[in-house]
């Protein structure tokens, strides 16, 4: 599942089932990321969808707390972005058993 | 397909703490250093070359040559972003590429076992590791990093719808 900007994510999150987890960019146009996350959190099945950003933004380290998030700054490394998908993916493994 | 040959640092400027960087570009797809010679006094050379997979262009960097050491050959996809340049992991999901015809290598890890049938996945999905898969949502306007997350996780093994 890919989107280019905010709102277009959130349309593929009405039509399709949820992701485990989102990897998303701060600053975008139309809906930016922490527009987007802000909107994701309020609806109904996607509250606790895990999220990643990977942004260069200082706004998005202060809205890490808020959101509970992690977070990746620009430019980033991909295996610390590979490590925190395992990282989820572990802690699925661990709720669900 | 191109393929870009950088020569850096040559053996006789090495005592004078300088180095040379130039560039040569071939036409051809095969692995070749277009200057004549110029193997003979280069200390490393460095690959730049496109593949095209998925109706896309990525761009590849791989070492060719490094003197007097061992050296990764692994081909990683790189892109450059406002932020810096960003290299990714060895890619083993793409074979072929300096034949002209990359294709998506086939990931033995994920067929089935003949004693448990364990890591069977459905046609046209790729199962994620750890006998799991995830379904990853990219939300990125920058289509360069889009492409090199997408192409990470799948090497990875997550599905990708």
């Amino acid at each position: 599942m890919r989107a280019t900007y905010g709102r277009q994510a959130l349309q593929r999150l009405a039509e399709e089932p949820g992701p485990d987890p989102v990897i998303t960019d701060f600053m975008m146009p139309v809906l930016d990321g922490a527009g987007f996350l802000q909107a994701m959190r309020s609806t109904d099945g996607h509250r606790e969808v895990p999220c990643i950003v990977i942004s260069s933004m200082p706004e998005s380290k202060s809205a890490r707390a808020s959101t509970g998030m992690q977070l990746s700054s620009k430019p980033f490394q991909l295996t610390e972005v590979i490590q925190m998908v395992a990282a989820i993916l572990g802690r699925s493994d661990g709720d669900s058993a | 397909l191109l393929l870009v040959g950088l020569v850096a640092r040559t053996a006789g400027t090495r005592c004078h703490h300088t180095a040379h960087f130039g560039t040569a570009g071939t036409p051809r797809s095969e692995l070749y250093v277009p200057v004549g010679g110029i193997s003979a006094v280069a200390e490393t050379l460095i690959l730049l070359h496109y593949v095209e997979l998925r109706s896309k262009l990525f761009q590849l960097i791989s070492l060719f040559k490094v003197r007097e050491g061992a050296f990764d050959p692994a081909n990683r996809q790189f892109v450059i972003t406002d932020n810096g340049i960003v290299v990714g992991e060895p890619s083993e999901s793409v074979e072929a590429i300096l034949s002209g015809m990359p294709r998506w290598a086939a990931r033995t890890d994920a067929l089935p076992s003949s004693e448990d049938g364990k890591g069977q996945t459905p046609e046209g999905t790729r199962s994620c590791g750890m006998n799991n898969s995830l379904t990853v949502l990219i939300v990125e306007d920058e289509f360069a990093i889009a492409d090199l997350l997408e192409m990470a996780l799948t090497d990875e093994g997550c599905r990708v719808v």
